[in-house]
This record gives C-alpha cells, structure tokens and sequence, in this order.
C-alpha cells in the first residue's frame, strides 16, 4: 500500500512537472493564435507592426420586428460611425420625417470597440511576456499570470458584450450628438453602442412630465450584426475557455499539494521538488504520461465532476462548438482531445 | 457600546500573516512611511527608521479590488495623506497618522495611474513605436532627454530644437500620452538616441533618469539595472538629421551595475518598483520594490565613480557588482518576529495532542454568534465566537473544542 502510493506520487510529480514544463506553454502559444487574430479581425490600428488600414463598412440598421418608423444607414470605420444616415418618423399630432447625417469631419466614436481592442492587446502582451523557455517554476506563478490575463480578457468581452447603462441626463448632454447636421430636435435624443455582435441605434423621443422633469416617452431601436464583432467575441471566449481549462488543470494539483501536507503520507512539498526535477531531467515524461491514460479512463467519471464544477466559465462558453473554431482558426482538433491524463488524481484525494 | 450604529472592527491576525501580493508602493517624502498596496485591496503602511529598520505599522482596509496606485494626497508635510485608487475604480483618501478613510468614492472609470499636480497640454506630436510603454520619464537634468521603457526595450529620446527650426516659444520638453499604445510627443526633433532590449526571460516595467547621463531601469523580475548613456550623444549632430531616425549607433548604452536581491523563491508576479528621490537632509536616491510575498525591499543606488566604472562596463551581465538591499522583509518575517506570537481565534482550534490539523471550512453564524470550523479529521469545531476573541483578548487562555 506504502509503496504503491510512494509510486503514485511519484507520477504524479513528475505530471506536474510536465505541467509546468510543456502544456503551460503549449497553451499560451495557442492563447498568442487565438489573440493574435483576435487582433487581426479588430479593424482598429491597435498594432503597430501591421500598418494596414482599416476598411469602412456599410450597415442598413433595421428593426429586428420588420416595421419601423426609423431608417438608418452607416459606414463603420474602425471604432467609429465616419458616416450615417438617419430618417425618423415621428408621429406626435402629425407625422414629422426628420432627416439628419453624420459626415466623416465629425465621427462618432463607438468608444466600446476601443476599449475592447485596448483590452484585448493587454492580455496580448501579458501571454507574450515569457520566453518559451522560460521556466515556471510554481503553479501558483501561472495561475496568477493566467488569472491577469483571464481579467484582461473579461475586461475587453464585456467592453464589448454588456454596454454600460448610461442615465437620462448622459444621454440628453452627450457631446457627440452634435455630430448630426442638420442637428436633432430637442425632444429627440439618439445613441449608437454596441451589444454583443450588434450595432445598435438607440432613438429617445422626450417629453416633460407632471414634475418639470425631461422624461422618456418612448424608445425605439434599430440594429444590424457586425460580422467581425462576432469573430472576435467567439475568440475572446475561446481566449477564455483554454486559459480555464489549464487553470483547472493546475488548480488540480495544487489542491492535492495542500492536502499532502496533512495526508502524512508524503512530506513533500510539490513546488519545491518541481524545481530540482527540473534541472535534472530534461526529457519530458511523456512517456509516463501516456502509459497512464489507461489506468485513468476508469476514473475518468470522477476526475470530470472535479474539473466541472470548478468555474462559472463552462457555461458561458458551451454555447461555441468546436467545429466553428477549427474552421476560424485552421487549428488541428487535438488541442480539446488533451487532457485525460489528469483524471487519477482525485482517486488519490479519495484515498 | 453607547451608540448601537458605532461598530469597531477588529482583527485577531492569527500567526499566519495575510497575504499581500503587493501591486503598488510608495515612500512618503520625509522617508519615514512606505505605503504598499496589494492585489487584495489592503494597503499596508511600514515604517521605515534611519537604519533601514523595516516594520509593518497598519493595515488599511477599504478597497475591494487590487490597489492601482498610490500617490501623495497632500504637499504639505504637516498632513500626511495619501490617495489610492483600485481596480473597481475605488478612489479613498487616507490619513496616514491615525489610518482613517477620510473620503472616498467610486466611479466607473478605472485610473491606473495618478499623478499629484500636474498640467499637461500639447503642443506638437510626431509618432514613434513605442509599443506597450510603461513608462515614459523626462530627464530632470538637462530637461531635454526622454526615457521610454517599453516591455521589450527601453529608449533615450532627444527633445532638443534643431537649430534654424522656428520653436513655438517652449523651451522645455511637454508630453503627452495618448490612448492608444503610440504616444504623442511634444518635440522639436525626436531622435532615438540609444535603446536597450530587454534580457532573455525579462521584460522591462519601468524605469528613470538618476543623473544626466545615467539611468536606472528595473524589470519583471524585480532586478533594477544601471545603465550609463554614451557620452555626448544629445551634442552630436548626426543625431538630428531628418528623417533619419534610427542612425545607427556606435557605442550603445552600458550597464554597470546591478541591483539583486538572493531570493531562494522565484517571484509570483512581477514586482512594483518606483524610484525615490530625496532631499530631507542630504541627497537620496533609492529604488523600492514590493513584491508577491508581502515583502519590501529597499535599495539604495550607489554613486559609482566613472572611474571605477570603466573596469566593469565591458563584461557581461553575469558580471556586473551586485548592490544588495538596505532591507528586505516582508509580512510573515514580521509576524514571526512578534513574541508573544499573535494567536488568532482559528489557531486555537486547530490542534490536538498529537499534531496539527487544518481548518477546511468556517462559517461564522451571526444569529447565534457561533463560529463553525470543519477539520481535516472530520470532526467539526463549533464555538461561541465573541466569547473566544474575549478570552484570548483578556486572559490569553486557550479554547479547547470538542
């Protein structure tokens, strides 16, 4: 008994230590792909070795429920509405068409998209920040290396996906609204933003209530799907999903390492060994790990509740197949097949 | 208690120290305080004596997010407030005498970054790459040199007018950084005088000018490197050819010596590290560095003669004099030192005869009082909490759990 645990820890050090050693970086080469052309769709400058320019787009926005008393047409350039169109049909005592424009010596700028693609090139840089020889050397080093650049990546997906609320009195006193000549009338105010992949034209028809107060009579919107947006959420996300599952992975083990400590079985400290089995084996244990794919199917029932149940992401993410990454990326399948080897270790928590 | 709507916090630290990741420091300028901020939102303040003497003094609780920065709230000597800003975008302005919370308030931006009076406007601009700058100092010396430390490298730019140009009347050097990663300039001729990249497994994260001539510039892996520039570079004329930016260079900048810390654990994340610069009594010039493990370390740059610097400037990195710290301790270091050792109310529970167990889970009760502790053991601790703090609080006696 003594010594088949004294074996299996064994395996198991010398598993987190390819851990460490390979698949970390293995992942975050995948995550620098997967950014990268995240990067390449975002049609914002934000990288200065690719000098190319951005190229316009034309959107018709439409009401998603077919009528609708507002016709609107755009060019996206980059980050911001260079050109646009607007014809309302406000019906108050009469009938009224309100034609108004936005010409390009006055964009407005859709300040999410900027904020997303400043997002996105920081956790660029955070996986870009080591070598791939750069050795780690404790778990909890990439963890939180990994937890900065999951907050990044939150950061910019939700610049993107959950547009901030604005009140009454931003929207009446929003500066870029005098963008459209022949200007508005007063009781219209408009909002262009972004919501996941959409393009979304706000229109606020205002009255003044009982109270003197400007109030909302009535809200009407207008929208249009940007493909690239789409692109790049469904990046970020599977950004997201790889940086997840490396972390369960680690989390595996450093679980296990805190329980050895009062298990008495083993006195070892897994991130102290990791570092001398480092330096005296170069060979990874490839070998080792392949062999035990066997023994750990059995268990494999298990070893998925653990990796399951630890974070919110699975969820989130689920709804991306991986048919529509590989044909996004060119990226050989195997990169979700890898993991089986991981399950034995809560059979040894279990003991 | 008189008034039902005071309530008085109090923590029982327990032997453990807490953790404190730290992700922004600051040295107040009558060097007596060094003020951290951790990834967690705590924000320690150390005192630090005249010999160099390092200790934890108090903790200030209020943030919720990762302390962005920390800054001077006030000139004057005589309030020692500073401003710390957090990742939630959390703004409190603290009283560093008595540790209160005298205002604060939240928005939705986030400021990573903020400095005390500073008015800043542009004037002309011309792009350069300076991808991912981090830092972006101008040479408090000459006034006409700027360091940009980007992850990958770091560069001297020159400021200079060009003889002949008109100037729009500004002699001195303004800057401005823009949203995007390029920054904009204000400058008559922006030539790269020299630039040095990064070493293998390091990136740069900051850096500034200690003299004339000299730099320092610290990297990720909490190590700071002084850098002599090449002599005369800002006199020589080739350098303000137009449209010759990145002339090559023939002598590049040299380091001479290295600031290091023997650490037998490898950091967790990059350290924050900021140059000081005194003047109390007689000139100072240190480099602080807060890293993963709570720790401070203070280093005190040395003022190399160049004639001694000459022997070293040749060899390799390897090489270079190491300068250690005047100090380096960290929280636990401090924890360990107090005797009687601090006991918190979960170290009393958590051994037996035989040996030490560990506390799983906690739940405190609030209807009933009650603090529930699991053990590794499978047996489940359950004790009245105030009763416990008062009697290790009053008579220092241990509870004994069933």
């Amino acid at each position: 008994m003594e010594e088949e645990l004294d074996a299996e820890i064994d395996v198991l050090q010398k598993e987190y230590d390819w851990l460490l050693k390979e698949e970390v970086h293995s992942t975050l080469e995948e995550l620098q792909v997967i950014l990268a052309e995240a990067c390449r769709r975002f049609p914002v400058q934000i990288n200065t070795e690719d000098d190319s320019v951005a190229k316009a787009e034309k959107f018709l926005l439409v009401c998603p429920n077919g009528v609708s008393q507002i016709k609107c047409v755009v060019t996206l350039l980059a980050d911001h509405i260079c050109e646009a169109d607007l014809t309302l049909r406000i019906s108050k005592q009469q009938t009224t068409i309100i034609n108004s424009k936005i010409s390009p010596e006055m964009p407005w700028r859709v300040h999410q998209i900027q904020d997303a693609g400043n997002h996105l090139l920081h956790s660029l840089a955070k996986v870009e920040a080591h070598e791939p020889d750069y050795k780690f050397e404790t778990g909890r080093q990439v963890i939180k290396l990994l937890d900065s650049v999951t907050e990044s990546l939150h950061r910019g997906r939700s610049a993107l996906a959950l547009p901030r609320k604005r009140t009454l009195e931003e929207l009446v006193k929003n500066p870029v609204l005098k963008a459209f000549k022949p200007q508005l009338p007063n009781d219209i105010i408009v909002s262009f933003y972004v919501q996941a992949q959409k393009l979304i034209l706000a229109v606020y028809q205002l009255y003044v209530n009982s109270a003197q107060k400007i109030d909302i009579q009535a809200r009407h919107q207008v929208e249009c799907s940007v493909p690239w947006l789409n692109d790049v959420l469904v990046l970020f996300t599977l950004a997201l999903q790889h940086i997840q599952q490396l972390r369960d992975k680690l989390v595996v083990f450093q679980q296990y390492a805190a329980e050895s400590k009062f298990l008495n079985t083993a006195h070892l400290d897994l991130d102290q060994t990791a570092q001398s089995e480092q330096r005296s084996s170069s060979v990874p244990n490839l070998e080792l790990i392949t062999g035990h794919q066997k023994h750990s199917k059995d268990l494999s029932d298990s070893g998925d509740n653990l990796l399951t149940t630890n974070k919110q992401h699975h969820q989130e993410t689920s709804q991306i197949t991986k048919s529509d990454v590989e044909i996004m990326l060119d990226m050989p399948p195997k990169n979700f097949e890898r993991q089986p080897h991981l399950t034995h270790v809560t059979h040894l928590i279990d003991l | 208690m008189l008034s039902s709507s005071l309530v008085v916090p109090m923590v029982m630290w327990g032997r453990n120290a807490p953790t404190h990741c730290i992700c922004s420091i600051l040295l107040t300028p009558d060097e007596k305080h060094i003020v951290t901020g951790s990834n967690d939102g705590q924000i320690c303040v150390w005192d630090m004596a005249a010999d160099w003497k390092v200790n934890p003094h108090q903790m200030l609780i209020g943030h919720n997010a990762a302390v962005t920065s920390l800054v001077l709230g006030s000139i004057s000597q005589d309030k020692p407030y500073i401003v710390s800003s957090s990742d939630n975008g959390e703004m409190c302005l603290w009283d560093l005498r008595d540790g209160c919370c005298i205002e604060s308030t939240k928005s939705t931006v986030v400021h990573t970054s903020i400095q005390p009076n500073q008015a800043i406007y542009e004037d002309e601009s011309k792009q350069i790459r300076c991808l991912n700058a981090q830092t972006l100092k101008c040479c408090a010396y000459n006034q006409r040199t700027v360091l940009i430390v980007c992850s990958k490298y770091w560069q001297i730019y020159d400021t200079t007018w060009v003889m002949g140009k008109p100037s729009s009347g500004q002699s001195q050097a303004q800057l401005k950084m823009s949203s995007s990663p390029k920054g904009v300039y204000d400058a008559g001729d922006f030539s790269l005088l020299c630039s040095e990249s990064s070493r293998r497994g390091e990136r740069w994260c900051g850096g500034e000018f200690i003299s004339i001539d000299r730099i320092v510039v610290w990297s990720t892996e909490g190590k700071g490197y002084l850098f002599k520039l090449p002599t005369n570079i800002s006199d020589n004329e080739d350098y303000h050819k137009p449209g010759n930016p990145s002339s090559p260079r023939q002598v590049g900048p040299q380091a001479y010596t290295v600031l290091d810390v023997y650490m037998e654990k490898s950091l967790e994340c990059s350290p924050s590290m900021i140059y000081f610069f005194g003047r109390r009594d007689r000139e100072k010039k240190l480099i602080l560095r807060g890293d993963s493990d709570g720790r401070v370390v203070v280093w005190s740059i040395p003022d190399v003669h160049d004639s001694k610097m000459k022997l070293v400037r040749q060899e390799s990195f390897e090489k270079l004099p190491v300068v250690l710290p005047k100090c380096c301790t960290s929280l636990q270091e401090a924890w360990d030192r107090c005797t009687p050792a601090t006991e918190g109310v979960i170290d009393q529970l958590n051994h037996t005869e035989e040996r030490q167990l560990q506390i799983t889970s906690s739940i405190y009760i609030p209807t009933q009082g009650r603090l529930v502790c699991g053990r590794d053991d499978g047996s489940i601790v359950i004790t009245p909490a105030t009763v416990s703090i008062v009697l290790q609080l009053l008579e220092n006696g241990q509870m004994k759990g069933s």
